[in-house]
Order: structure tokens, then C-alpha cells, then sequence
């Protein structure tokens, strides 16, 4: 029994002489990210007794105006972030919500995702504020106008979403491409049928008029999907009646 | 017959200790393709719980407490040591920075090794006494002799009288290494 109690009396007494000597190498989570090199011999120039890493120890060197504009020293940045320098202006949390100063060796930090909830509303809900470089210069968003917002998510940007299924739902005969129905150039508003060769204009034109309809350039006000027998009828009698317009 | 004992009574321990291990890397590779490697620091506190709680058999042997059968309390230590060992390595995962969580790791995987070769010694002495019973009673002894003999179950008790004095200095190595890496976070922790 005395040798039990010996042991963990020798234990802890030797675990915490090394604490005291050499507490960086003792308890760091992971290795320090460069330029804190000098906080290795003090972890209390970081952290708080049970408050963690606040924030204001870490204003201590980087000032809060400066962050993606100027060096902790003072000196210009050699790339200037605007970005950067409004996220930290405008976005209240603390430092450690994304930052790790305790890297790894096995990889980069993890930096949680953005939390974009904390940007006041007026500034999250304009995606260009920080991606204003972002938009892709393809056929696709080329023709787009509405917010990035519209199919893109801050829980994730890819994959983009966009309830289709309102306006056309999508099936094996007409997969989610947006140029088999889009022209490229024109406004997403804008659609064809006639694209393929099961909805040539003539076959099209000959089976409606052969029902009576005269009036079918848009074809999703009554079909809102590939399949032929899901029409939606308006209640009115088809036979030689038009469609109303839209 | 060395052969049937390897199989028999060594492989079984061994296979316990190898899945301890193999446990521990499916876990973590696990959340870690889940995107929930997160879990794995709070795995601390819950293994932490476990192997507490399996101390309960250590009371009950100094008779801290009086209620619970022996036999059940160390099954439940025996269990809950596996279970709180295999989610405090999830925890650790595979880092090799700070000594003092890495020795207490160390600590804590020496102790469970210790632990099987206790199971494993008791389970041996168990068998043995049982043979030599055996033995005694087909040659012809009576039941008042085989107890005369095996009293005090001698083999039984030596045997884990030397276990304990290398089981029991090793189980406080780990624990004063375990407070040291909880008392550290508890500290540094923003709470």
C-alpha cells in the first residue's frame, strides 16, 4: 500500500517539476504558429486561468484596426487585405472562434468555417462585400443578376442550390444542364423545349393544335415536368380555346 | 500443448489488447471522414467518467463500500477500463505534442496491459487450482482433504499478491499523470 501512495506522490511531484520548467514542452497542445515564438516561455501572455485565450490579450499585439492592413509591428502589409480588414471590423467574436495559435504537424490549423451569422445583417447579406472577385465569368453567372445568395448558402457554397422543382422538375429525360433549356447569352428567364429532337417546333405545334390548343410558347405553365401525362389543367375546357397568356 | 495453451488462454488477452488499439484508430478515422473530429476533445471527459466509475470494484475490495458481488464489480471494471481506454486513445488521437498528455496516454495503455495479464494470471490460477482438484478427487481424496490442501486457494492469492504490488504503483503513475493533463486544461480551458 505505501508503495502505491509513494508512486503517485513521485508521479505527480516529478510531472509537475517539469510543468514548472518547461510548460511549453510540457502542455502545448501544438506546435505555436509563427511569430509567437516568444509566447513559448509565457503561456500567460495569451491565456487567462479559465478564460482561455481572450481576445483583448490577443489585441495586446494585434490591434484590431490594423488586422489585414498593417504587420504587428506597424508596417504596411506587403498584400493589403480589404477583406480581411472587414470581417475583423465588422464581426464581433472572439479571435479563437476561428483561430487556433496551436497549430499541428500534421496539418494547417483548423479554422472553422466562417461564422457568418455573426456579420450584421446588412453586410452578410451582400455576398460582394468580401467575394466581390469571386463570381465565376462563365455562361452561366454571366447571365445571373440576382445575390450570390439565391442558390448559394453560407453553410456551404458548393454545391449551389436552387429549387428547380417550382418551376420544372427535373427527370432522366431532362437532367439538371441548365444549356439544354438556357440558351447561352440569354437572360436565365428565358427557355426552349425545342431544343431536342422530341420537341421539335412542328411535332409540338401538331400534337397541341390537333387538341385544340393554339396558344403553346410556354410550355411549363401547363407542364411542369418530362412527363406528358402530368399537365395541369386550368379548369378550362380545351378544344379550339387558347391558352390565356401568362 | 503449449500450442492449445497459446490459443486457449494467451491469444484471447492478446486479441483484447490488439482490439483496444484497432478500436481506437476506427473511431477516429471514423469522425474524422464524418467531419465530427470535434467529438474527440469531449471524449476526455467521457472516458475519463468510465474508468472512474470502474473503480467502484477498487472500493468495494477495500470495503469503501459493502454492497455489489465481487465477481460482478471486477466484470464491470474489467469492461468499463476497456471501454474508458479505447475513448480516452480516441481523444488522444494521434498527436505527439505535449509530454505531460502523452506520458498519461502511455500510462494509461501500460495499465490496461498490466490489467489483462491480471485477468489473464487469475483465469490461469482459476483452471490450475480446478485441475489440481480434479486430480485429487479421481485419485480417490475426499472433499475434507481437496479443501485441507487448496485452503486458502495459496496459488490463487500469491499469484495476485506479486501482480497487485506491479498493477497497483502503475495505475498511480496514471493517475497522477491524468490530473496533471486535467488539472491543465481545467485551467487553460475557456469556460
Amino acid at each position: 500500500m505505501r508503495r502505491t501512495y509513494i508512486s503517485f506522490i513521485l508521479a505527480l511531484g516529478i510531472g509537475a517539476v517539469a510543468i514548472l520548467l518547461f510548460p511549453y514542452r510540457a502542455l502545448t497542445p501544438g506546435i505555436l504558429r509563427t511569430g509567437h515564438e516568444a509566447q513559448k516561455s509565457d503561456c500567460f501572455s495569451c491565456h487567462t486561468l479559465f478564460a482561455g485565450a481572450p481576445a483583448s490579450k490577443c489585441g495586446t499585439c494585434h490591434k484590431p484596426g490594423d488586422i489585414g492592413l498593417r504587420t504587428v509591428k506597424g508596417g504596411p502589409l506587403p498584400k493589403a487585405s480589404p477583406r480581411t480588414q472587414l470581417i475583423h471590423r465588422v464581426a464581433a467574436m472572439e479571435c479563437d472562434r476561428c483561430h487556433s495559435e496551436h497549430g499541428s504537424r500534421l496539418g494547417a490549423a483548423a479554422t472553422s468555417r466562417f461564422p457568418h451569422e455573426l456579420l450584421p445583417v446588412e453586410v452578410g447579406a451582400g455576398c460582394a462585400a468580401c467575394h466581390s472577385g469571386k463570381k465565376p465569368a462563365d455562361a452561366l453567372h454571366t447571365t445571373v443578376s440576382a445575390e450570390c445568395s439565391r442558390c448559394h448558402s453560407t453553410k456551404s457554397w458548393k454545391p449551389a442550390t436552387y429549387d428547380h422543382d417550382k418551376l420544372f422538375r427535373f427527370d432522366r429525360n431532362h437532367p439538371p444542364r441548365c444549356a439544354d433549356c438556357h440558351r447561352p447569352g440569354t437572360s436565365l428567364k428565358e427557355y426552349t423545349c425545342t431544343g431536342c429532337h422530341e420537341h421539335s417546333l412542328d411535332r409540338i405545334e401538331r400534337k397541341h393544335r390537333k387538341e385544340g390548343i393554339m396558344n403553346f410558347e410556354n410550355c411549363r405553365k401547363c407542364h411542369p415536368s418530362g412527363n406528358e401525362h402530368d399537365t395541369i389543367k386550368e379548369g378550362k375546357q380545351r378544344g379550339n380555346r387558347e391558352h390565356e397568356d401568362d | 500443448m503449449a500450442l492449445r495453451f497459446t490459443f486457449t488462454r494467451i491469444l484471447p488477452t492478446l486479441l483484447l489488447f490488439a482490439a483496444l488499439i484497432a478500436g481506437a484508430i476506427s473511431v477516429d478515422y471514423l469522425l474524422h471522414i464524418l467531419g465530427l473530429a470535434w467529438i474527440g476533445r469531449y471524449c476526455g471527459f467521457v472516458g475519463t467518467a468510465l474508468i472512474l466509475i470502474s473503480f467502484i470494484y477498487s472500493m468495494r475490495k477495500r470495503k469503501w463500500i459493502t454492497s455489489g458481488s465481487m465477481k460482478g464489480l471486477l466484470k464491470s471494471h474489467e469492461t468499463l477500463g476497456w471501454f474508458g481506454a479505447l475513448v480516452v486513445l480516441v481523444h488522444g488521437g494521434i498527436h505527439f505534442y505535449a509530454l505531460i498528455p502523452w506520458l498519461a496516454l502511455s500510462a494509461m495503455l501500460v495499465v490496461v496491459a498490466s490489467g489483462l495479464t491480471g485477468r489473464f494470471l487469475l483465469e490461469d490460477a482459476q483452471i490450475r487450482i480446478k485441475d489440481q482438484a480434479e486430480e485429487m478427487r479421481k485419485a480417490g481424496h475426499s472433499a475434507t482433504d481437496i479443501d485441507r490442501e487448496l485452503i486458502g486457494q495459496s496459488l490463487l492469492v500469491d499469484t495476485m499478491k506479486q501482480w497487485r504490488k506491479v498493477h497497483m504503483p502503475l495505475t498511480m503513475i496514471f493517475l497522477a499523470l491524468s490530473l496533471l493533463h486535467i488539472t491543465a486544461t481545467v485551467l487553460f480551458w475557456r469556460w
